[in-house]
């Protein structure tokens, strides 16, 4: 889970263009999206739905569908280590 | 020169799904029939989907199509379209009192395919426009708006004021966009096109259905090439930026009420004098959501409100100017139409969406879009009044200056920033620029490299200076300018369509093919509301700034404005940008 957490962190950074954001400044309980936290916006959301069918071959069709499994990096793991194949 | 004309609407014609013409157009409409349908296009649409999509066999049987040789597609349609709405009035294309104005957002798109950055010359909207104008021996080089889904409606607004200023007399508007695979994965990649025909307003709606057409209207101050009896004059125009976010529309509706108001103030035409409200309708949720919003903070919630989408698709760049043309039929017509797809309102505010197509008295009817980049546009049709005078044009001041090239920042012509060890790496150079006098924007990284460009500019415009101050969000105005369009992006965008392995196409490059996106991120940085116009030109004109400035402190639609040129692309660039006020306002 601690692996799948920090690979999640890099990738989130890589894919969404994160500028000066190490894995170690997010905060895995933290909202991802709204004014806190990495302040992450509708098209960051579509960036995520490409992120998780990129890495992990997991697809999400309704982007609203994902609002709990996008809240934060730990509801983020969680669902891919419960639909991961 | 005359400088307090009337602008009135002449001739037009339109292509698309719905007909060949203005007339077949309308005789669809009136009988409730869609040009959407389902395609299974290989290359647009391989899954198949709905779609509004040009006949080309019937195009082929259009009279002259034969004879137009060495043209691209959509300049085919453009030279017909204009042809035809030629046809119809006494108007000199090559006269120097004629301006043509294009409206598209992706022109001839389809060219960059396989290229990587050897562009084709007609890849540039300016010279598409060119050979268009060129066809018809234009006296004078046109203009390309291209602002994202509002260019149709802001195209016409540009069209009204040179006229309605003394600057010319007639200007031809030509609209288009082509349903491409390039236009098509990029909706895709934002999961906004339905898997059903687009239902506007409807509570099952769930996106928009993509469509292509063509367009032209002519508009002229001489009431002589009118042939209705009740002339349709344009008599007010406006634009806005909600200053909110690049792809998603306002949660307030804010900035398209200050359009619509701004328009309404300038025909001199109250809310309750509106008869019908004709607004852009894409049937996306949160779209349809911010229009009725936007309709309640201007009073006009109980109006007759029509969304045409149900019919054309969303025509994007073309959308604006066909749905206007048919508002102008509305009124000829003295009639309503339904708004097909729509059944069961589904938006927060209690609007009054058409459900049928009859007869309606027609004096006042309003015209809107909104589009990516948070940018909106409204147009006020009237018969019964020509809008506020002119008066005379506004004396310019220049307070500021910030120029971007060669790796240095030069601001009021001294050097700010010098990143000569960056030469040739632009990412570096403008990453520091922007570093050195703001603190960290976290939207920065995220942003392709024409907005990068375009926001530090303004970013060293601003600094210490207190127009934010002095001046309200909606009166400070944007208008920029460049040669190569998103055209650095839209490569980026193509490649991930060349190369299928390398991934799918990514929402997060799509939304800045559009050149627009750079004000829209610097309304979002600096909260300004004003007017918004991006203009593709063959080359950096100064004086048309201060000209189109000096319109729009006139009209009394800003009383401040950044203007300018913002160009990149493929490593190359140039940033140029003044702000400019009114001589004499009050500081």
């Amino acid at each position: 889970m601690e692996n799948l957490i920090n690979d999640l962190k890099a990738q989130l950074i890589e894919e969404l263009n994160l500028e000066d954001v190490t894995v170690e400044d997010i905060d895995t309980e933290a909202p991802l999206f709204g004014d806190e936290g990495l302040g992450l916006d509708s098209i960051d959301a579509l960036e995520i739905i490409l992120l998780l069918e990129k890495y992990y071959g997991l697809k999400i069709e309704n982007p609203k569908s994902g609002k709990d499994i996008f809240f934060s990096v730990k509801t983020l793991a969680d669902y891919i280590t419960a639909n991961r194949k | 020169m005359e400088n307090n004309r009337v602008v009135y609407a002449v001739a037009d014609n339109i292509i698309s799904s719905v007909g060949l013409t203005t007339e077949s157009v309308l005789k669809s409409i009136q009988n409730e029939e869609s040009g959407i349908s389902f395609v299974s296009d290989g290359k647009v649409c391989p899954q198949g989907c709905y779609a509004s999509m040009i006949d080309w066999s019937e195009v082929a049987k259009l009279d002259g199509f034969q004879n137009i040789e060495g043209y691209n597609p959509l300049e085919k349609l453009m030279i017909l379209s204009v042809k035809e709405a030629l046809s119809h009035c006494d108007i000199d294309p090559s006269s120097s009192d004629t301006i043509f104005i294009f409206s598209t957002t992706k022109g001839n798109v389809d060219l960059i395919e396989g290229r990587g950055t050897d562009l084709p010359d007609d890849a540039l909207l300016y010279n598409m426009a060119a050979r268009v104008a060129n066809f018809f021996d234009a006296a004078m080089k046109p203009f390309v708006i291209s602002n994202a889904c509002i260019s149709g409606v802001l195209a016409i607004s540009v069209a009204q004021r040179l006229i309605k200023s003394g600057k010319y007399c007639n200007a031809i508007v030509v609209g288009g966009d082509l349903l491409t695979e390039f236009i098509m994965s990029g909706f895709q990649s934002f999961k906004s096109v339905s898997p059903q025909p687009c239902r506007p307003y409807d509570k099952s709606r769930d996106g928009l259905t993509v469509g292509e057409g063509v367009a032209t209207l002519v508009l002229s101050c001489d009431k002589q090439l009118v042939k209705d009896d009740v002339p349709v004059m344009v008599a007010g125009s406006s634009s806005s930026n909600d200053a909110n976010h690049i792809s998603g529309p306002s949660r307030t509706g804010d900035g398209l009420a200050f359009a619509i108001e701004d328009a309404l103030a300038e025909a001199g035409v109250s809310a309750e004098e509106v008869d019908l409200v004709d607004m852009h309708g894409t049937a996306t949720l949160y779209n349809d959501e911010m229009e009725s919003k936007a309709l309640a903070l201007a009073n006009l919630a109980e109006k007759p409100l029509l969304s045409l989408k149900g019919y054309f698709g969303h025509t994007m760049g073309a959308s604006g100017l066909i749905e206007t043309i048919v508002c102008i039929e509305a009124i000829r017509r003295q009639m309503q139409f339904r708004t097909l797809g729509f059944e069961e309102l589904g938006v927060p505010v209690e609007v009054n969406v058409t459900k049928e197509t009859k007869p309606l008295e027609l004096r006042n009817v309003l015209k809107t879009a909104s589009g990516f980049g948070g940018c909106n546009a409204a147009v006020l049709l009237s018969t019964v009044t020509a809008g506020m005078d002119f008066g005379r044009f506004a004396e310019i001041s220049v307070s500021k200056s910030c120029v971007i090239e060669d790796e240095k920042v030069v601001v009021d012509g001294n050097v700010l920033f010098d990143g000569s060890e960056f030469a040739g790496d632009y990412p570096s150079f403008i990453r520091k620029a922007f570093k050195e006098i703001s603190a960290p924007y976290m939207k920065f990284a995220k942003m392709d490299d024409l907005s990068k460009l375009g926001l530090t500019a303004v970013e060293y415009l601003l600094q210490d200076d207190r127009v934010k101050e002095r001046f309200a969000a909606r009166d400070i105005a944007l208008l920029l300018s460049n040669k190569y369009s998103s055209l650095d992006t839209d490569v980026k965008h193509q490649l991930s369509l060349d190369n299928k392995e390398a991934g799918q196409p990514s929402p997060a490059v799509f939304v800045y093919t559009l050149p627009n996106i750079v004000m829209g991120e610097i309304c979002i940085r600096h909260k300004l509301q004003g007017e918004n116009t991006f203009l593709i030109f063959d080359k950096e004109d100064k004086n048309l700034f201060v000209e189109w400035s000096s319109v729009l402190f006139s009209l009394g639609k800003a009383k401040a404005c950044i203007t300018g040129w913002v160009d990149f692309f493929d490593g190359k660039y140039r940033a140029s940008v003044v702000l400019l006020e009114e001589k004499g306002f009050d500081k």
